[in-house]
Protein backbone atom coordinates (compact mmCIF):
# COMPACT_ATOMS: atom_id res chain seq x y z
CA UNK A 1 0.00 0.00 0.00
CA UNK A 2 1.46 3.22 -0.71
CA UNK A 3 0.71 6.20 0.57
CA UNK A 4 1.27 9.68 -0.73
CA UNK A 5 4.68 11.38 0.78
CA UNK A 6 2.36 14.05 2.30
CA UNK A 7 0.38 11.75 3.80
CA UNK A 8 2.80 9.98 5.55
CA UNK A 9 4.39 12.71 7.21
CA UNK A 10 0.96 14.14 8.71
CA UNK A 11 0.72 10.74 10.35
CA UNK A 12 3.96 10.37 11.64
CA UNK A 13 5.54 13.67 12.57
CA UNK A 14 4.39 12.94 15.88
CA UNK A 15 7.43 10.73 16.83
CA UNK A 16 10.47 12.82 15.65
CA UNK A 17 8.62 15.77 17.09
CA UNK A 18 8.20 13.81 20.61
CA UNK A 19 12.11 12.77 20.56
CA UNK A 20 13.08 16.46 19.84
CA UNK A 21 10.42 17.83 23.01
CA UNK A 22 12.41 14.88 24.95
CA UNK A 23 15.83 16.06 23.74
CA UNK A 24 14.68 19.76 24.78
CA UNK A 25 14.10 18.77 28.17
CA UNK A 26 17.00 16.83 28.89
CA UNK A 27 19.44 19.10 27.68
CA UNK A 28 17.74 22.11 29.52
CA UNK A 29 18.04 20.65 32.30
CA UNK A 30 14.24 20.59 33.14
CA UNK A 31 14.31 17.00 33.80
CA UNK A 32 16.86 15.56 35.76
CA UNK A 33 18.80 13.09 33.11
CA UNK A 34 19.41 10.59 35.84
CA UNK A 35 15.61 9.94 35.82
CA UNK A 36 15.21 10.36 32.08
CA UNK A 37 18.29 10.26 30.34
CA UNK A 38 18.19 12.00 26.57
CA UNK A 39 17.05 10.19 23.77
CA UNK A 40 20.50 9.46 22.13
CA UNK A 41 21.75 7.85 25.44
CA UNK A 42 18.33 5.52 25.02
CA UNK A 43 18.42 4.65 21.34
CA UNK A 44 22.49 3.81 21.81
CA UNK A 45 21.64 1.43 24.35
CA UNK A 46 18.87 0.12 22.47
CA UNK A 47 21.16 -0.97 19.65
CA UNK A 48 23.77 -2.66 21.79
CA UNK A 49 21.25 -4.62 23.87
CA UNK A 50 19.29 -5.64 20.50
CA UNK A 51 23.18 -6.31 18.37
CA UNK A 52 24.18 -8.55 21.69
CA UNK A 53 20.62 -10.10 21.58
CA UNK A 54 19.78 -9.38 25.31
CA UNK A 55 16.66 -7.25 24.44
CA UNK A 56 15.98 -10.02 21.88
CA UNK A 57 15.78 -12.68 23.45
CA UNK A 58 13.83 -11.12 26.65
CA UNK A 59 11.25 -9.35 24.00
CA UNK A 60 10.52 -13.22 22.00
CA UNK A 61 10.08 -14.55 25.53
CA UNK A 62 7.72 -11.88 26.34
CA UNK A 63 5.71 -11.79 23.09
CA UNK A 64 5.34 -15.69 23.48
CA UNK A 65 3.92 -16.40 26.65
CA UNK A 66 1.72 -12.95 24.89
CA UNK A 67 0.86 -14.30 22.11
CA UNK A 68 0.05 -18.39 23.72
CA UNK A 69 -2.63 -16.48 26.44
CA UNK A 70 -4.16 -14.20 23.75
CA UNK A 71 -4.45 -17.48 21.07
CA UNK A 72 -5.83 -19.59 24.22
CA UNK A 73 -8.39 -16.88 25.22
CA UNK A 74 -9.17 -16.36 21.70
CA UNK A 75 -9.44 -19.97 20.89
CA UNK A 76 -11.85 -21.04 24.10
CA UNK A 77 -13.67 -16.85 24.20
CA UNK A 78 -14.95 -16.82 21.08
CA UNK A 79 -16.83 -20.34 20.79
CA UNK A 80 -17.84 -20.02 24.13
CA UNK A 81 -19.37 -16.30 23.48
CA UNK A 82 -20.94 -17.80 20.47
CA UNK A 83 -22.51 -20.53 23.12
CA UNK A 84 -23.98 -17.78 25.40
CA UNK A 85 -25.14 -15.94 22.93
CA UNK A 86 -27.03 -18.11 21.06
CA UNK A 87 -28.06 -21.17 23.43
CA UNK A 88 -30.26 -20.02 26.46
CA UNK A 89 -29.14 -23.06 27.85
CA UNK A 90 -25.43 -22.20 28.11
CA UNK A 91 -26.08 -18.38 28.94
CA UNK A 92 -27.92 -18.82 32.00
CA UNK A 93 -25.43 -21.48 33.39
CA UNK A 94 -22.13 -19.20 32.77
CA UNK A 95 -23.82 -15.53 31.96
CA UNK A 96 -24.24 -15.17 36.13
CA UNK A 97 -21.11 -16.00 36.77
CA UNK A 98 -19.04 -15.13 34.02
CA UNK A 99 -20.18 -11.77 35.01
CA UNK A 100 -19.94 -11.89 38.34
CA UNK A 101 -15.45 -12.50 37.83
CA UNK A 102 -15.42 -9.36 35.18
CA UNK A 103 -14.12 -7.13 37.69
CA UNK A 104 -12.17 -9.29 40.01
CA UNK A 105 -8.41 -8.11 39.34
CA UNK A 106 -6.82 -11.35 38.19
CA UNK A 107 -3.75 -10.40 39.79
CA UNK A 108 -5.51 -11.46 43.29
CA UNK A 109 -4.99 -15.27 42.48
CA UNK A 110 -1.02 -14.21 41.65
CA UNK A 111 -0.11 -16.57 45.17
CA UNK A 112 -2.54 -19.38 43.44
CA UNK A 113 -1.58 -19.68 40.35
CA UNK A 114 1.98 -19.49 41.08
CA UNK A 115 1.04 -22.51 43.77
CA UNK A 116 -0.04 -24.37 40.73
CA UNK A 117 1.69 -23.43 37.65
CA UNK A 118 5.14 -22.23 38.87
CA UNK A 119 6.73 -18.69 38.54
CA UNK A 120 7.84 -19.96 34.71
CA UNK A 121 6.09 -19.62 31.72
CA UNK A 122 2.50 -21.01 32.15
CA UNK A 123 1.78 -19.32 35.28
CA UNK A 124 2.22 -16.29 33.17
CA UNK A 125 0.20 -17.91 29.97
CA UNK A 126 -2.63 -18.70 32.39
CA UNK A 127 -2.96 -14.86 33.35
CA UNK A 128 -2.55 -13.39 30.21
CA UNK A 129 -5.55 -16.27 29.29
CA UNK A 130 -7.76 -15.71 31.63
CA UNK A 131 -7.34 -11.00 31.10
CA UNK A 132 -7.92 -11.80 27.74
CA UNK A 133 -10.79 -13.58 27.87
CA UNK A 134 -13.00 -11.41 29.50
CA UNK A 135 -12.47 -8.37 26.49
CA UNK A 136 -12.78 -11.13 24.12
CA UNK A 137 -15.91 -13.03 25.49
CA UNK A 138 -17.63 -9.94 26.32
CA UNK A 139 -16.98 -7.83 22.68
CA UNK A 140 -17.78 -11.13 21.10
CA UNK A 141 -20.90 -12.33 23.08
CA UNK A 142 -22.75 -8.91 22.38
CA UNK A 143 -21.59 -9.31 19.06
CA UNK A 144 -23.28 -12.76 18.55
CA UNK A 145 -26.56 -11.72 20.15
CA UNK A 146 -26.89 -8.65 18.24
CA UNK A 147 -27.73 -10.61 14.79
CA UNK A 148 -30.87 -9.00 12.38
CA UNK A 149 -33.25 -12.38 13.01
CA UNK A 150 -34.25 -11.41 9.43
CA UNK A 151 -31.15 -12.45 7.88
CA UNK A 152 -31.14 -15.62 9.63
CA UNK A 153 -35.10 -16.38 8.49
CA UNK A 154 -33.36 -15.05 4.59
CA UNK A 155 -31.32 -17.98 4.83
CA UNK A 156 -33.29 -20.48 6.01
CA UNK A 157 -35.74 -19.70 3.36
CA UNK A 158 -33.00 -20.14 1.08
CA UNK A 159 -32.91 -23.88 2.76
CA UNK A 160 -29.61 -23.24 5.02
CA UNK A 161 -28.95 -25.45 7.79
CA UNK A 162 -28.10 -24.45 11.11
CA UNK A 163 -24.60 -24.96 9.61
CA UNK A 164 -24.65 -23.20 7.04
CA UNK A 165 -26.90 -20.32 9.14
CA UNK A 166 -23.87 -20.16 11.39
CA UNK A 167 -20.94 -20.26 9.15
CA UNK A 168 -22.21 -17.51 6.49
CA UNK A 169 -25.02 -15.56 8.51
CA UNK A 170 -23.98 -15.45 12.64
CA UNK A 171 -20.55 -15.69 11.87
CA UNK A 172 -19.39 -12.89 9.47
CA UNK A 173 -22.74 -10.59 11.57
CA UNK A 174 -20.64 -11.09 14.52
CA UNK A 175 -17.35 -10.75 13.26
CA UNK A 176 -16.71 -6.69 13.84
CA UNK A 177 -17.65 -7.17 17.37
CA UNK A 178 -14.85 -10.02 17.79
CA UNK A 179 -12.42 -8.39 16.13
CA UNK A 180 -12.84 -5.61 18.15
CA UNK A 181 -12.87 -7.50 21.75
CA UNK A 182 -9.07 -9.22 19.76
CA UNK A 183 -8.01 -5.66 19.59
CA UNK A 184 -8.91 -4.44 23.11
CA UNK A 185 -6.96 -8.15 24.49
CA UNK A 186 -3.73 -7.95 22.44
CA UNK A 187 -2.33 -4.93 24.29
CA UNK A 188 -3.89 -6.46 27.71
CA UNK A 189 -1.96 -9.59 27.06
CA UNK A 190 1.45 -7.72 26.40
CA UNK A 191 0.60 -5.60 29.48
CA UNK A 192 -0.30 -8.76 31.80
CA UNK A 193 2.69 -10.88 30.25
CA UNK A 194 5.05 -7.67 31.20
CA UNK A 195 3.38 -7.16 34.84
CA UNK A 196 3.63 -10.67 35.85
CA UNK A 197 7.18 -11.11 34.53
CA UNK A 198 8.02 -7.64 36.88
CA UNK A 199 6.70 -9.56 40.22
CA UNK A 200 8.52 -12.75 39.83
CA UNK A 201 10.61 -14.30 36.70
CA UNK A 202 14.15 -14.43 35.42
CA UNK A 203 13.47 -13.85 32.06
CA UNK A 204 11.48 -11.83 29.87
CA UNK A 205 11.08 -7.98 29.93
CA UNK A 206 9.36 -7.28 33.18
CA UNK A 207 12.38 -9.05 34.66
CA UNK A 208 14.73 -6.87 32.30
CA UNK A 209 12.97 -3.94 33.27
CA UNK A 210 12.61 -4.22 37.13
CA UNK A 211 16.52 -5.48 37.01
CA UNK A 212 17.60 -1.83 35.68
CA UNK A 213 16.00 -0.55 37.71
CA UNK A 214 17.47 -1.75 40.68
CA UNK A 215 20.90 -0.78 39.47
CA UNK A 216 18.86 2.96 38.36
CA UNK A 217 20.51 2.04 34.83
CA UNK A 218 17.41 3.93 33.40
CA UNK A 219 18.32 4.14 29.97
CA UNK A 220 18.21 0.50 29.82
CA UNK A 221 14.72 0.55 31.11
CA UNK A 222 13.39 2.72 28.68
CA UNK A 223 15.06 1.05 25.84
CA UNK A 224 12.86 -2.20 27.24
CA UNK A 225 9.86 0.42 27.30
CA UNK A 226 10.27 1.13 23.59
CA UNK A 227 10.71 -2.73 22.51
CA UNK A 228 7.63 -3.19 24.99
CA UNK A 229 6.14 -0.88 22.88
CA UNK A 230 7.20 -1.21 19.17
CA UNK A 231 5.93 -4.38 19.77
CA UNK A 232 2.37 -4.12 20.52
CA UNK A 233 1.84 -1.18 17.97
CA UNK A 234 3.16 -4.14 15.17
CA UNK A 235 1.13 -6.99 16.47
CA UNK A 236 -1.60 -4.45 16.53
CA UNK A 237 -1.35 -3.56 13.12
CA UNK A 238 -0.99 -7.08 12.30
CA UNK A 239 -4.44 -7.99 13.58
CA UNK A 240 -5.80 -4.38 11.30
CA UNK A 241 -4.87 -6.24 8.23
CA UNK A 242 -6.12 -9.70 9.64
CA UNK A 243 -9.35 -7.51 10.41
CA UNK A 244 -9.46 -6.20 6.83
CA UNK A 245 -8.80 -9.34 5.52
CA UNK A 246 -12.08 -11.01 7.00
CA UNK A 247 -14.26 -8.27 7.66
CA UNK A 248 -16.47 -7.01 5.14
CA UNK A 249 -16.11 -2.50 5.41
CA UNK A 250 -18.07 -0.27 2.71
CA UNK A 251 -15.37 1.19 0.69
CA UNK A 252 -16.48 5.02 1.85
CA UNK A 253 -16.98 3.72 5.19
CA UNK A 254 -15.00 5.39 7.86
CA UNK A 255 -12.21 4.36 9.15
CA UNK B 1 -57.64 -28.09 -5.01
CA UNK B 2 -55.89 -24.74 -3.50
CA UNK B 3 -52.50 -24.05 -3.31
CA UNK B 4 -52.47 -22.62 0.25
CA UNK B 5 -55.00 -23.86 2.82
CA UNK B 6 -55.77 -22.31 5.98
CA UNK B 7 -57.96 -23.64 8.73
CA UNK B 8 -59.11 -21.47 11.48
CA UNK B 9 -55.45 -20.74 12.78
CA UNK B 10 -54.57 -18.95 16.10
CA UNK B 11 -51.63 -17.03 17.02
CA UNK B 12 -51.48 -15.48 20.51
CA UNK B 13 -48.68 -14.70 22.73
CA UNK B 14 -47.76 -13.56 26.75
CA UNK B 15 -46.40 -10.00 26.76
CA UNK B 16 -46.30 -8.49 30.62
CA UNK B 17 -48.13 -11.44 31.81
CA UNK B 18 -50.94 -10.56 29.32
CA UNK B 19 -52.50 -12.61 26.82
CA UNK B 20 -52.40 -11.20 23.22
CA UNK B 21 -54.87 -12.89 20.43
CA UNK B 22 -52.93 -11.76 17.25
CA UNK B 23 -55.23 -13.91 14.96
CA UNK B 24 -58.20 -15.72 15.60
CA UNK B 25 -59.43 -18.17 13.89
CA UNK B 26 -58.35 -17.35 10.34
CA UNK B 27 -59.73 -19.51 7.46
CA UNK B 28 -58.80 -18.77 3.89
CA UNK B 29 -57.71 -20.63 0.68
CA UNK B 30 -55.39 -19.05 -1.72
CA UNK B 31 -55.21 -20.54 -5.44
CA UNK B 32 -52.70 -20.61 -7.50
CA UNK B 33 -51.45 -18.01 -9.47
CA UNK B 34 -53.23 -15.25 -7.69
CA UNK B 35 -52.20 -12.21 -6.25
CA UNK B 36 -53.32 -11.71 -3.11
CA UNK B 37 -52.90 -8.04 -1.66
CA UNK B 38 -53.13 -7.72 2.23
CA UNK B 39 -54.38 -4.88 3.98
CA UNK B 40 -55.14 -3.71 7.65
CA UNK B 41 -54.71 -1.33 9.86
CA UNK B 42 -51.06 -1.68 12.09
CA UNK B 43 -50.48 -4.96 14.80
CA UNK B 44 -53.48 -6.49 13.42
CA UNK B 45 -51.79 -9.66 12.68
CA UNK B 46 -50.91 -8.92 8.61
CA UNK B 47 -46.97 -9.20 8.96
CA UNK B 48 -47.59 -12.59 11.61
CA UNK B 49 -49.51 -13.80 9.25
CA UNK B 50 -47.35 -13.84 6.41
CA UNK B 51 -44.19 -14.98 8.83
CA UNK B 52 -46.23 -18.47 9.98
CA UNK B 53 -47.18 -19.18 6.15
CA UNK B 54 -43.62 -18.70 5.84
CA UNK B 55 -42.75 -21.10 8.70
CA UNK B 56 -40.31 -18.39 10.25
CA UNK B 57 -42.76 -18.19 13.32
CA UNK B 58 -44.89 -20.93 15.11
CA UNK B 59 -49.01 -21.02 15.21
CA UNK B 60 -50.92 -21.27 18.27
CA UNK B 61 -53.44 -23.52 16.58
CA UNK B 62 -55.16 -24.30 13.42
CA UNK B 63 -53.57 -25.83 10.02
CA UNK B 64 -51.89 -24.57 7.54
CA UNK B 65 -51.41 -26.74 4.50
CA UNK B 66 -49.22 -25.81 1.24
CA UNK B 67 -50.32 -28.24 -1.77
CA UNK B 68 -52.14 -30.39 0.71
CA UNK B 69 -49.07 -30.86 2.81
CA UNK B 70 -48.97 -29.24 6.23
CA UNK B 71 -46.34 -26.49 6.46
CA UNK B 72 -43.85 -25.81 10.09
CA UNK B 73 -40.75 -24.76 8.49
CA UNK B 74 -39.82 -22.68 5.75
CA UNK B 75 -38.84 -23.97 2.54
CA UNK B 76 -37.73 -22.64 -0.73
CA UNK B 77 -41.00 -23.12 -2.16
CA UNK B 78 -41.93 -19.64 -0.38
CA UNK B 79 -39.85 -16.77 -0.86
CA UNK B 80 -40.36 -14.42 1.72
CA UNK B 81 -39.67 -10.25 1.05
CA UNK B 82 -39.22 -7.87 3.84
CA UNK B 83 -39.55 -3.86 3.84
CA UNK B 84 -35.76 -3.87 5.40
CA UNK B 85 -34.51 -5.54 1.88
CA UNK B 86 -32.58 -7.93 4.16
CA UNK B 87 -29.47 -8.16 1.84
CA UNK B 88 -26.14 -9.62 3.51
CA UNK B 89 -24.38 -6.56 3.64
CA UNK B 90 -21.24 -8.43 3.70
CA UNK B 91 -22.22 -9.48 -0.04
CA UNK B 92 -22.55 -7.83 -2.84
CA UNK B 93 -25.72 -7.54 -5.11
CA UNK B 94 -24.22 -10.33 -7.31
CA UNK B 95 -23.53 -12.78 -4.30
CA UNK B 96 -26.56 -12.12 -2.61
CA UNK B 97 -28.12 -13.24 -5.79
CA UNK B 98 -25.92 -15.92 -5.91
CA UNK B 99 -26.49 -17.76 -2.75
CA UNK B 100 -29.64 -19.09 -3.30
CA UNK B 101 -28.20 -20.47 -7.04
CA UNK B 102 -25.84 -22.29 -5.01
CA UNK B 103 -28.40 -23.56 -2.24
CA UNK B 104 -29.73 -25.12 -5.30
CA UNK B 105 -26.54 -27.19 -5.90
CA UNK B 106 -25.71 -24.98 -9.06
CA UNK B 107 -22.11 -24.91 -10.45
CA UNK B 108 -20.41 -21.92 -9.92
CA UNK B 109 -20.58 -20.16 -13.75
CA UNK B 110 -23.95 -21.14 -13.94
CA UNK B 111 -24.78 -19.20 -11.05
CA UNK B 112 -22.74 -16.15 -11.57
CA UNK B 113 -24.49 -16.33 -15.52
CA UNK B 114 -28.03 -16.82 -14.39
CA UNK B 115 -27.40 -14.27 -11.54
CA UNK B 116 -26.66 -11.78 -13.74
CA UNK B 117 -29.63 -12.00 -15.66
CA UNK B 118 -31.59 -11.55 -12.67
CA UNK B 119 -29.81 -8.59 -11.93
CA UNK B 120 -30.61 -7.28 -15.70
CA UNK B 121 -34.04 -8.00 -15.10
CA UNK B 122 -34.80 -5.72 -12.02
CA UNK B 123 -32.24 -3.00 -14.39
CA UNK B 124 -29.57 -3.70 -11.48
CA UNK B 125 -27.00 -4.93 -14.28
CA UNK B 126 -24.63 -2.05 -14.00
CA UNK B 127 -24.34 -2.13 -9.86
CA UNK B 128 -23.94 -6.07 -9.43
CA UNK B 129 -20.25 -5.57 -7.79
CA UNK B 130 -21.54 -3.27 -5.27
CA UNK B 131 -22.38 -3.89 -1.89
CA UNK B 132 -25.58 -2.73 -0.38
CA UNK B 133 -24.95 0.13 1.30
CA UNK B 134 -23.73 1.94 -1.39
CA UNK B 135 -26.94 0.80 -3.14
CA UNK B 136 -30.37 3.10 -2.97
CA UNK B 137 -33.61 2.43 -1.27
CA UNK B 138 -35.36 1.30 -4.46
CA UNK B 139 -31.90 -0.47 -5.63
CA UNK B 140 -31.85 -2.47 -2.47
CA UNK B 141 -35.14 -3.79 -2.73
CA UNK B 142 -34.93 -4.54 -6.50
CA UNK B 143 -31.35 -6.59 -5.95
CA UNK B 144 -33.82 -8.62 -2.92
CA UNK B 145 -35.76 -9.06 -5.98
CA UNK B 146 -33.85 -10.32 -8.14
CA UNK B 147 -32.41 -12.59 -5.12
CA UNK B 148 -36.56 -14.24 -4.69
CA UNK B 149 -36.25 -14.56 -8.38
CA UNK B 150 -32.96 -16.47 -8.28
CA UNK B 151 -34.61 -18.24 -5.29
CA UNK B 152 -37.91 -19.12 -8.05
CA UNK B 153 -40.84 -20.13 -5.40
CA UNK B 154 -43.59 -21.08 -5.94
CA UNK B 155 -45.16 -18.27 -4.01
CA UNK B 156 -44.04 -14.76 -2.91
CA UNK B 157 -44.56 -14.20 0.52
CA UNK B 158 -44.08 -10.08 0.21
CA UNK B 159 -44.04 -7.81 3.71
CA UNK B 160 -44.61 -4.11 2.49
CA UNK B 161 -41.38 -4.49 0.13
CA UNK B 162 -41.64 -1.22 -1.14
CA UNK B 163 -43.08 0.66 1.90
CA UNK B 164 -40.05 2.99 2.44
CA UNK B 165 -39.33 3.96 -0.84
CA UNK B 166 -40.49 6.98 -2.74
CA UNK B 167 -43.49 7.19 -4.90
CA UNK B 168 -41.89 7.53 -7.95
CA UNK B 169 -39.41 4.65 -7.21
CA UNK B 170 -42.59 2.60 -5.76
CA UNK B 171 -45.27 2.63 -9.04
CA UNK B 172 -42.15 1.99 -10.85
CA UNK B 173 -41.45 -1.68 -9.41
CA UNK B 174 -44.93 -1.79 -8.56
CA UNK B 175 -44.81 -2.02 -12.43
CA UNK B 176 -41.95 -4.41 -12.86
CA UNK B 177 -43.58 -6.53 -9.77
CA UNK B 178 -46.75 -6.52 -11.98
CA UNK B 179 -44.73 -7.49 -15.04
CA UNK B 180 -42.94 -10.28 -13.19
CA UNK B 181 -46.14 -12.00 -11.70
CA UNK B 182 -47.74 -12.06 -14.99
CA UNK B 183 -44.69 -13.72 -16.85
CA UNK B 184 -43.52 -15.68 -14.51
CA UNK B 185 -46.94 -17.26 -13.33
CA UNK B 186 -46.38 -16.74 -9.20
CA UNK B 187 -48.95 -16.96 -6.62
CA UNK B 188 -48.18 -13.83 -4.78
CA UNK B 189 -49.15 -12.79 -0.82
CA UNK B 190 -48.58 -9.41 -0.29
CA UNK B 191 -48.96 -6.93 2.72
CA UNK B 192 -49.02 -3.53 2.33
CA UNK B 193 -50.30 -0.33 4.27
CA UNK B 194 -51.14 1.50 0.66
CA UNK B 195 -54.65 1.12 -1.31
CA UNK B 196 -53.76 2.06 -3.84
CA UNK B 197 -50.86 -0.27 -4.41
CA UNK B 198 -52.73 -3.14 -3.07
CA UNK B 199 -56.02 -2.32 -5.61
CA UNK B 200 -53.55 -1.60 -8.05
CA UNK B 201 -51.53 -5.22 -7.94
CA UNK B 202 -54.01 -7.37 -6.57
CA UNK B 203 -56.81 -9.89 -8.60
CA UNK B 204 -57.55 -10.55 -4.66
CA UNK B 205 -57.90 -8.05 -1.86
CA UNK B 206 -57.81 -9.02 1.92
CA UNK B 207 -59.35 -6.66 4.47
CA UNK B 208 -57.95 -7.66 7.83
CA UNK B 209 -59.96 -6.75 11.17
CA UNK B 210 -58.21 -4.70 14.10
CA UNK B 211 -56.67 -6.92 16.72
CA UNK B 212 -57.50 -9.78 16.69
CA UNK B 213 -56.88 -10.51 13.00
CA UNK B 214 -59.91 -11.97 11.10
CA UNK B 215 -60.87 -11.63 7.70
CA UNK B 216 -62.97 -8.59 7.27
CA UNK B 217 -63.76 -8.66 3.38
CA UNK B 218 -62.54 -10.79 0.68
CA UNK B 219 -62.69 -8.87 -2.62
CA UNK B 220 -61.91 -9.70 -6.17
CA UNK B 221 -60.76 -7.24 -8.77
CA UNK B 222 -60.90 -8.40 -12.22
CA UNK B 223 -58.83 -6.52 -14.66
CA UNK B 224 -56.79 -8.17 -16.47
CA UNK B 225 -53.68 -5.89 -17.65
CA UNK B 226 -52.72 -3.13 -14.91
CA UNK B 227 -52.19 -0.64 -17.27
CA UNK B 228 -50.96 3.05 -16.21
CA UNK B 229 -54.73 3.21 -17.38
CA UNK B 230 -55.75 0.91 -14.79
CA UNK B 231 -54.80 3.79 -11.86
CA UNK B 232 -57.18 6.27 -13.14
CA UNK B 233 -60.12 4.11 -14.73
CA UNK B 234 -63.50 4.01 -12.26
CA UNK B 235 -63.57 0.92 -11.75
CA UNK B 236 -59.79 1.45 -9.57
CA UNK B 237 -61.62 4.40 -7.97
CA UNK B 238 -65.08 2.69 -7.13
CA UNK B 239 -62.62 -0.54 -5.52
CA UNK B 240 -60.08 1.85 -3.65
CA UNK B 241 -63.02 3.63 -2.34
CA UNK B 242 -64.90 0.62 -0.72
CA UNK B 243 -61.15 -0.89 0.53
CA UNK B 244 -61.42 2.32 2.68
CA UNK B 245 -64.33 2.53 3.99
CA UNK B 246 -63.86 -0.96 5.54
CA UNK B 247 -60.40 -0.16 6.22
CA UNK B 248 -61.06 3.09 8.08
CA UNK B 249 -63.53 1.50 10.79
CA UNK B 250 -60.91 -0.95 11.54
CA UNK B 251 -58.32 1.88 11.60
CA UNK B 252 -60.54 3.82 14.32
CA UNK B 253 -60.82 0.74 16.38
CA UNK B 254 -57.32 0.15 16.10
CA UNK B 255 -56.13 3.41 17.71
CA UNK B 256 -58.71 2.70 20.13
CA UNK B 257 -57.04 -0.44 21.01
CA UNK B 258 -53.47 1.50 21.38
CA UNK B 259 -55.14 4.17 23.28
CA UNK B 260 -56.34 1.60 26.13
Amino acid sequence: MKEPIGRFIARWYSIPLLLVVWQVAVSSGLVQSRLLPGPAAVVEVLFSQIMSGVLVYHAAVTLGRALSGFALAATVGIPFAAAMARAPLCRNLFEPIFFFGYPVPKIALFPIFTYIFGLGTQSKIAFTFLECLYPIVVSSYFGFRGIRTRLVWTARNFGAGPWTVFWRVVLPSALPAIFSGLRIALPVAIIVVVLTEMIGDSIGLGYYITVWSTRFTFQNVYAAIIVVGVCGFSLDQILVQIRRRFVHEAPDAAR
Amino acid sequence: MPLLDIRSLDKSFTADNKEITVLDRLSLSIEDRDFVSIVGPTGCGKSTFLHIVGGFESKTGGEVRLNDRPLDAPGPDRGMMFQDHSLFPWLTALENVCWPLEMKGLPRAKRLEMAREYLDLVHLGRYADLYPEQLSGGMKQRAALARLLALDPQMFLMDEPFGALDSQTRELLQEELHAIWRHRRKTVLFVTHDIDEAVYLGTRLLVFTARPGRIKADIRIEADERTANFRTSPEFFKTRTRVWDLLREEVLKARALEEN
